[in-house]
């Protein structure tokens, strides 16, 4: 989360969706060697 | 005795080690559309590798990555004229009233990414690089090419329509991924 954000309290369960959003993606990301 | 810094890491393993992170972004800048994400990022790495991208350190590897992913899927929008047809979510975004805790968190991931959609681009730019990638609202603002000032003011404001939209989820007492108290 932002460190620069003052309201971090409230931004928790945003961020816990976001974070929940990023592993299901890292999940389905292509391997690097075949990408490049 | 001063001890030099350590040498650098190659270019192409410092971007194997944000390759997760330039697949989210990639995803992002293409509406979520993951085989689209995949062309942008191997369009980028061969603009790299063949030297047409060029890294002047003028910022953090990253933030300038992000950049030349964000404008590649520019181009990839403009060549094809797509336009990926963002899913108006008004009337499906209600909270299950029956749901166990997994469904809740499988849920509110999904109404997240349809939420990110309603909003307009910029804001939904902005919050993925600060909540997703864990970027600084600066940081975020240079990606986009755009001034400090207006990043926080994009950030604030799709913060504020998320909240609004997601606030039957976002109860304190509602389970949600990781489970923390609120």
């Amino acid at each position: 989360m932002s460190n620069n954000d003052p309201d971090n309290r409230m931004d928790a369960p945003l961020q816990r969706a976001f974070d929940a959003m990023r592993d299901t993606d890292r999940a389905r990301t292509p391997d690097f060697a075949r990408t490049r | 005795m001063a001890h030099a810094a350590p040498p650098a890491l190659p270019l192409d393993a410092q971007l194997e080690a944000l390759h997760d992170a330039s697949f989210g972004w990639a995803c992002r800048c293409c509406n979520g559309n993951p085989d689209d994400a995949a062309d942008v990022l191997q369009t980028c790495y061969v603009k790299v590798f063949a030297g047409r991208a060029i890294f002047h350190e003028r910022s953090s590897l990253r933030t300038w990555w992000f950049g030349v992913i964000r404008l590649t899927a520019m181009e990839l929008r403009r060549r094809t004229d797509r336009r990926l047809s963002i899913h108006d979510v008004r009337d499906t975004m209600t909270t299950p009233a029956h749901a166990d805790n997994a469904m809740l968190e499988e849920e509110s991931e999904a109404l997240l990414r349809r939420a990110l959609m309603r909003l307009p681009e910029r804001q939904r730019d902005v919050l993925h690089l600060v909540f997703y990638q864990g970027l600084s609202v600066a940081d975020a603002a240079t990606v986009l090419d755009v001034s400090v000032g207006s990043a926080r003011v994009h950030y604030d404001r799709g913060k504020k329509r998320l909240r609004e939209w997601l606030t039957p989820l976002f109860r304190d007492d509602a389970p949600m991924a990781g489970g923390g108290a609120v």
